[in-house]
């Protein structure tokens, strides 16, 4: 299965923040670092694992409480922005 | 010259001389190798898969070459061919083979050696490693020139090795060590990591583990896709480490208040 998510970076949890962080790199130029928070940071996760927004919707919409389709649309966004990034592929 | 670095033998045949190498001379058999050659290069059409402002990456079969830049003009090639790498130097000076072989070394370290390499000038004094670490220019050398006059030995003063060895981060001199030409053949246990910044007082700052972070992402070489797990063991266990962001003056002064603060958390550990 190819994923969409790229290979080119990784997740990283320092104290109280998540960053996305690009790999094979000597040097670190601090934009590229993209800061996410927790909620973020799960879905990041879970497209890793090759989870779809629909799916990490309905997992997610038992721990939050949240109606799933606002959850979708929510994760969809996120995934744009990854997208824009270079870090999603479609 | 076959040398002896972090415990592994590497034969390292560089035109030009790196000042320090003999202090690693060793003898044997070697597995790994660094060679350099003014032998013209030809890259054949490759589409490079990694292209930044200095260095435009190939591959080709399980070799990578790295295309070396310098203001656009290509200055030479590496191929990295498992545990051989050789560098074609097109620039035809020693800053060049120098800059070219430390990413061999880099390469040598990250893949094969367990570690990574930290821009830092680090030392010794009373059995406690203290890595200096700062933008280029901001006084490295200089904080560790007082720890130098006040007894410490320097591993290394600009480019040192950490090695995760027993769930410890341990200190590597590399031949490698800047302007200064500084590195002494021992390794040890770190301590302790000074973020370094010029203030007209001495004052220690607070700093949150996320900042340190950042700190550290600037002064080594981000995960490569071979060693991700390793570098994020050794970034975690660098944020486990006593951490201090220092403003200060780089008179001796500085250089007692930071001992004296360092001395007395490490006999409170």
């Amino acid at each position: 299965m190819i994923m969409p998510i790229s290979k080119g970076f990784i997740l990283k949890h320092v104290g109280n923040e998540y960053m996305i962080i690009p790999t094979n790199e000597t040097n670190v130029k601090l934009d590229t670092i993209y800061n996410i928070n927790e909620s973020a940071a799960y879905i990041y996760e879970k497209l890793c694992e090759g989870l779809n927004a629909k799916q990490i919707a309905n997992k997610m919409c038992v721990v939050y409480v949240a109606d799933p389709m606002e959850l979708e649309t929510d994760i969809l966004e996120f995934i744009g922005e990854l997208k824009k990034r270079g870090i999603y592929y479609d | 010259m076959i040398v002896e670095l972090m415990k592994h033998k590497i034969n390292i045949n560089l035109i030009y001389e790196i000042k320090n190498l003999n202090k690693y001379k060793s003898s044997g058999l070697y597995e790994y190798e660094i060679i350099s050659t003014k032998d013209i290069y030809t890259l054949d059409e490759l589409i490079p898969f990694k292209i930044n402002e200095n260095k435009k990456l190939y591959k080709k079969d399980n070799i990578i070459i790295q295309e070396q830049l310098d203001s656009g003009n290509v200055i030479g090639y590496i191929e990295y061919i498992d545990k051989l790498v050789k560098i074609y130097l097109l620039k035809d000076d020693a800053n060049t083979e120098y800059l070219l072989s430390q990413y061999a070394i880099d390469y040598l370290i990250c893949k094969y050696f367990g570690g990574i390499l930290f821009h830092s000038s680090i030392v010794i004094k009373d059995d406690i490693c203290v890595a200096f670490t700062a933008p280029s220019g901001t006084g490295k050398s200089t904080m560790r020139r007082k720890w130098c006059q006040n007894g410490a030995i320097c591993i290394n003063d600009d480019k040192n090795a950490l090695i995760l060895e027993n769930d410890n981060l341990v200190v590597y001199p590399t031949p490698w060590s800047g302007k200064h030409h500084l590195d002494n053949n021992i390794f040890h246990k770190l301590d302790a990591i000074v973020f370094l910044s010029q203030a007209r007082n001495n004052e220690f700052y607070e700093i949150k583990l996320a900042d340190a972070f950042k700190k550290i992402l600037q002064q080594i070489d981000l995960a490569y896709d071979y060693n991700k797990d390793l570098w994020n063991r050794i970034v975690d266990k660098m944020l486990e480490l006593k951490l201090y962001s220092y403003g200060c003056n780089l008179k001796m002064e500085a250089f007692d208040k930071l001992y004296e603060r360092i001395v007395n958390d490490y006999a409170n550990k």
